[in-house]
Order: C-alpha cells, then sequence, then structure tokens
C-alpha cells in the first residue's frame, strides 16, 4: 500500500521523444504519442505511483513532480479477497503472507497475492494496484513474479522493451548438492528453518 | 580511561559530493556545533590497526601499497590486445571521502598498462540505482582521466547476462562481464555486517554491485543470515567468471584508515586475508558501539543514511547495535535476513538528526524507533520527494539549522551523547559527555574482544585464532 501524494508532469517543449521514461515507467503511466520521430511522453496520472524513475532517466528537464491536491491511497487489502485462495497462492509461490515484499509501499506479499487473485496479470498492474516496485526495487522482483507465476504459470512480458530477467530463486529451492558443497553458508539449516516456518504458517490449522 | 587528555578539536570530515540525489551540500556541519569535540580511534583501541592513509587529497600511501602488492600479482593471462575490465562499487567512493579507492584503482590500470601492454583497460562504475549517479561519480573523482577516457557506468537495471551457477541461472550486468577479462576492485569495509556478517564478503558483489536487481531481490527476498552470502559465492565460482577474472584486489582498512592494499589471483585467500582483518579491525569499535547506552546521532554525509560513516563505522552499525552480528552461532537468526534485522533494531538511540544524506533508500524505520528531526529545509524537500521513504514525514520534524535541530533532538532524547556520522575515519566527532561515555566503555570492551569474541569469531568462520592474532 502507497500513498500517493505526487505525481508527475511533462514539460512538452522540453521533451525530445527519446523514450526512456516510457521505458523506465513501473506502471506503463507514461506513453509516447505522435508519429514515432515526433512523439512526446503524456502521463496518465491516476497510473502514476510517483517513483520518479522517469525524471531520473530524463536527461532533458522535461519532467517535473507536481503535488496532487489529495493524497491517493493505492493498494489492495488481503481481507477483501478468499481468505483460503489467498493462502493456497502463497504457499504455490513459497512465500508467507505476512513477508514484506516491498519496504519502499510497505506491501506485504498478501497484499500482491491478493492483487492477483483481483485480476493483475502483469507486473505493472501489480505494481499499480499494490504500489509496489515504486521504490528502491531491491526487494519486489523476486515476489512480484513469483506471485504471478504461481498464479497464471508462464508470465508474458509486460512490455516487449522493458527488461525484466526470470531470477526468482528462493532459499527452499536451492539444489541439496550446492548446500552441501558449501558448508559456510548453512544452507541445509536455513532451509530447514523456512521449511518450517512456511509449514506452520500453511498448516490447516491456522 | 578518563577524558581529559582524550580529547582534541573536531576533525575535518570529508566534503559532500554535489549531486541529484540529495540535498545541495551543506556548509554547516556536524563538527561545528558547540561543544563538538574529536576522538581518536586509537586512542580508545591502541591495538586497532594503524593508517597509511585516513583522508585527504595525498593518497601517494596508497598508490606505493598497491604498486608493492601487485608486483607479485600474475597478469600474464592479460594479452596485449585484450580488453580488461576493472570493477568498482559506489561505495567505495563512500569511504574515506573516496579518493583512496580512486586512486587505488588508477594504479591497477596503470600497473596492467606497464606490465602488461594493453591499453584497453576500462573502468566499469557500477552505480546503486540512480541513471546519473554513475555520471556524477566519473566527473568528481575524474575517472575519465584517470582512464584515457575508457570508463562507463553500470546500474542495476541496465542489460543482464544469464550465468550458470550452483544455484540456477542468475543475471549479472552485460557491462560487467563484457571484457576479455575482469579485474575486481573491492574494499573491506564492514559495512552491512547485519546484512553479510562478515561471511565471505570478499564474494558480495558479484551477486550485488555487478547482478542484475533481479538477483538482488534474490538475497533481499527469503535467504537467510548465512545463506544468503551463497548468491554472491555461488556467481563467483561459477564457470563463466572464473573463466574471467584476472585478479583481485581491496582496499584493507580499519576504523583508522587505510591499512594497505591487498592483492591476489586466489580469490579465497584473499577474502580470507579480508575477513580475518574485519574481525580484527572493526571488532573493538562495534563492541563499544553496542555498549553506548543512550545517544543522539548526527547524519551529515554523503552517501545514504546507514553508510555514513564514524571513526570508521557506519551509522547502520549504530541503527542496528543491540546483537553482536559477528556472532553465527544465534539460533534465533534461522529466519529471512530482513526478519533477523529486527532483533538489533538499537535501543540507545533516542533521537536522530538529518543534516545532509542521500535518498532513495527506505530508512523510515529510523523514525519509528526514536525521534528524527531533519535540520534544514533543503534536506526536507529532498525527502518530500523521496520515492523510498513515502511515509517520512508521518512522524519526522523539520527545524530551520542544525542547531535548532540537535537542541531538540538532546530535548526529545533525553541525552546529551551526541555522535556525529559524517565520514570521518581515524576519530570520532562526539560531544564531551559522548566522549566520556566512551572513555568508559572502552577497556571492557577491549577486554571481551580479546579474551572472548575476536577467538570466536574467527573459528565460527574456519580461521584458526592462532594464525591471525600472533
Amino acid at each position: 500500500m502507497k500513498i500517493v501524494q505526487q505525481t508527475v508532469e511533462i514539460v512538452d517543449e522540453n521533451c525530445t521523444g527519446c523514450y526512456r521514461c516510457e521505458r523506465a515507467c513501473p506502471t506503463g503511466a507514461i506513453t509516447m504519442v505522435g508519429p514515432r520521430k515526433e512523439a512526446l511522453a503524456v502521463v496518465e496520472t491516476p497510473a502514476c505511483i510517483a517513483c520518479f524513475r522517469c525524471i531520473d532517466v530524463c536527461d532533458d528537464d522535461a519532467i517535473t513532480i507536481a503535488e496532487l491536491d489529495e493524497p491517493r491511497v493505492v493498494g489492495t487489502k488481503a481481507r477483501d479477497v478468499d481468505p483460503a485462495e489467498l493462502k493456497d497462492l502463497c504457499r504455490a509461490a513459497g512465500l508467507e503472507p505476512e513477508q514484506m515484499a516491498c519496504l519502499c509501499s510497505s506491501t506485504k506479499v498478501k497484499e500482491l497475492a491478493a492483487a492477483v487473485i483481483n485480476g493483475a496479470a502483469t507486473f505493472e498492474q501489480l505494481a499499480l494496484d499494490t504500489g509496489a516496485a515504486s521504490g528502491c526495487l531491491l526487494y519486489c522482483s523476486v515476489p512480484m513474479r513469483r506471485i504471478l507465476s504461481a498464479h497464471y504459470g508462464e508470465i508474458a512480458q509486460d512490455k516487449k522493451h522493458l527488461r525484466r530477467y526470470d531470477t526468482a530463486h528462493v532459499l527452499c529451492e536451492i539444489p541439496e548438492d550446492a548446500a552441501d558443497r558449501y558448508p559456510l553458508f548453512a544452507l541445509r539449516r536455513e532451509q530447514a528453518a523456512a521449511h518450517a516456518r512456511l509449514n506452520e504458517v500453511f498448516s490447516d490449522e491456522r | 580511561m578518563s577524558v581529559d587528555g582524550l580529547t582534541h578539536p573536531a576533525v575535518e570530515p570529508p566534503p559532500v559530493m554535489p549531486t541529484v540525489y540529495g540535498p545541495p551540500p551543506q556548509p554547516m556541519r556536524g563538527r561545528d556545533l558547540p561543544g563538538i569535540v574529536g576522538v581518536k580511534v586509537r586512542d580508545l583501541f591502541s591495538d586497532v590497526p594503524e593508517s597509511i592513509y585516513s583522508g585527504g587529497q595525498d593518497v601517494s600511501a596508497v598508490r606505493a601499497s598497491a604498486q608493492r602488492i601487485l608486483v607479485g600479482v600474475d597478469m600474464s593471462m592479460i594479452k596485449t590486445t585484450d580488453t580488461v575490465n576493472v570493477l568498482c562499487s559506489e561505495h567505495g567512493f563512500g569511504m574515506l571521502g573516496g579518493w583512496a579507492y580512486a586512486e587505488m584503482l588508477t594504479t591497477i590500470k596503470d600497473t596492467v598498462h606497464a606490465r602488461t601492454g594493453c591499453t584497453n583497460v576500462r573502468l566499469v562504475v557500477i552505480a546503486w540505482l540512480g541513471a546519473k549517479e554513475a555520471d556524477e561519480i566519473i566527473e568528481y573523482y575524474g575517472l575519465t582521466a584517470r582512464f584515457d577516457g575508457r570508463v562507463r557506468g553500470a546500474t542495476p537495471m541496465d542489460q543482464g547476462v544469464a550465468i550458470d551457477t550452483a544455484m540456477g541461472t542468475l543475471y549479472g550486468l552485460r557491462k560487467v562481464y563484457d571484457g576479455d577479462w575482469i579485474i575486481h576492485a573491492h574494499y573491506d569495509d564492514p559495512r552491512e555486517i547485519y546484512l553479510h556478517r562478515a561471511i565471505d564478503r570478499i564474494t558480495k558483489p558479484f551477486g550485488m554491485s555487478y547482478a542484475r536487481m533481479e538477483t538482488r531481490s534474490v538475497f533481499h527476498i527469503t535467504m537467510g543470515p548465512r545463506s544468503g552470502n551463497f548468491i554472491g559465492r555461488a556467481i563467483a565460482d561459477s564457470a563463466f567468471v572464473r573463466s574471467k577474472l584476472a585478479f583481485t584486489t581491496t582496499l584493507m582498512t580499519s576504523p583508522d584508515g587505510v591499512i594497505s592494499v591487498d592483492a591476489d589471483n586466489d580469490l579465497d585467500a584473499i577474502g580470507n586475508r579480508l575477513t580475518a582483518n574485519i574481525l580484527r579491525s572493526y571488532g573493538k569499535m562495534l563492541a563499544l558501539f553496542r555498549s553506548i547506552n543512550d545517544c543522539v546521532a548526527v547524519i551529515d554525509g554523503g552517501k545514504w543514511p546507514y553508510y555514513i560513516h564514524a571513526g570508521g563505522l557506519i551509522f547502520g552499525h549504530l541503527f542496528y547495535n543491540k546483537v553482536d552480528w559477528f556472532d553465527l552461532d544465534r539460533v534465533e537468526d534461522d529466519v529471512a535476513i530482513e526478519s533477523s534485522l529486527a532483533a538489533g533494531l538499537s535501543e540507545s538511540l533516542k533521537a536522530a538528526v538529518i543534516n545532509q544524506a542521500l535518498i532513495g533508500l527506505n530508512f523510515t524505520s529510523v523514525t519509528l524507533i526514536c525521534p528524527t528531526i531533519v535540520a534544514n529545509a533543503q534536506m526536507a524537500d529532498a525527502l518530500r520527494h523521496d520515492f523510498a521513504n513515502p511515509l517520512f514525514f508521518k512522524r519526522a520534524e523539520v527545524t530551520d539549522d542544525l542547531h535548532q535541530a540537535v537542541d531538540l533532538a538532546i530535548q526529545r532524547g533525553g541525552t546529551d551523547k551526541v555522535i556525529v556520522f559524517d565520514g570521518s575515519y581515524g576519530s570520532l566527532n562526539v560531544s564531551t559527555s559522548m566522549a566520556q561515555h566512551l572513555s568508559e566503555l572502552a577497556p571492557a570492551c577491549s577486554r571481551e574482544v580479546d579474551d572472548v569474541l575476536l577467538p570466536k569469531w574467527l573459528k565460527q568462520r574456519g580461521i584458526d585464532p592462532a594464525r591471525v592474532l600472533t
């Protein structure tokens, strides 16, 4: 869940049509409009989750921050979906529902799962429905991919020019031979603890 | 130990590099506050290894040390027509003002030129996230001139390259691996010991700095405190990386500053030396931070708040000072890395002041554990537009200047023990009461590390204490 307090605005006269902002936007809120050689960036304000990555990649001072009149809450409540379905999806993804998936937007795994159950089928829609991917990006990639793929199977690439790589490893899936080859990292011990936690979280009694 | 004779005038911290990722460099620094004095780390712990360099523009000692150690490194694999990528990470420029790291990098390039005849030695400056970050570093440190124009930036969002590892396919950055050879140019700052736990620190950049964002996410989401370090090792041990790794260099440091440059063709050998040095050189200062009763922290530097130094330790070491992160036998550790952090949240940090720091890294948790005061309007403006901290001002307050901020923090925190994180090595800039506090704590910390902790930490990592401590 993220409280969005700002959005971005394009300074048309500065925009050089480089497409970098469109490629950087995690929700697809920016599109280039017009013939390719003359296209300018256009922002769909309701789809902006204020990550400001577009401003960062712009070398032309063509994007500015604008305060919203009223802050907008971006998020999906886990309690609004069937608890059993939510639990099953988190279990299939191998992630604890209460685990934080995105620190910057304070989004938990269960909120990602709820958004997917409600219909989010792409990284972009998932970001828009939860606020995930609006910050540092150090955390959210793996849980977003695992929740999406647990629900939909193979994920279609959202936008062909947006780079995403399919790494989504979790501790419990590291091969046993690797774990045994590198005892310094206590992989077996920490895998056992992780399995125990998942079993506890997903036990039918809970 | 008495505070008499222990203190000296506050030391000059490294200047703050101008950047679009933070406020303009602030003219008023923590060391300018009334009553702030300097305390030398070697006056607290005389056996902290003495530095050859602790700041400033004269980096000749670093260059000489690098030249000496590189004599023993085999470079015969590099042919005249080869392309060599020297890999460096932004945090190295956050240590001691960055000039020591820049000089080590330059010396590597010059030595490779001289020894092999290869002139296509490129510097790859890997920044954390910002698209402009690497360019700022390249300009500030004159890296284009140092590398004869062969320098380029990279971020974790750049094009990836698949690497087959023991844990499956992970993705590095193409710009890192697109040379015939790579030179891993590292530093041994213990930095986030609460995450990496001084386990195989030498390979960490392979899973972080040199990796795509998705690979970094693997570390942060489900891996545990020990197992998380396997990602870097798995990549470093891959056939792909081993076929390209020419040699490794590292800045060896202590809280006093740079003590030497180390280099080796054998990644594991240099890694073991680096680990032993971290435990030996930083253990006492970390024990000291764990012992602090109460304090106000002033964050006043040019990196993200957790990574700004005071006496060679980062603010993160104070923020997570409740447990001994070097101790690998804590059973409560068997949880995901981020969950394990909660055990270490400081109870001694009573208030925090932010005078200047970079934005972009989640830091809102500091506002949850103590009163947090932003010292000036420019820092506040940067934080208001910080995508990583949208709720920061739900709790944080803003003052007009640093004087007001520290006065308010002392009032809210109920302590006048102030410690300034301003990038300093060798000394800490602190209030007189904090100097007194540290001087009283130091002897017991020293004894505990010597007699109990250091031998234990070394043994836990398979290092014979007799080899390191004699």
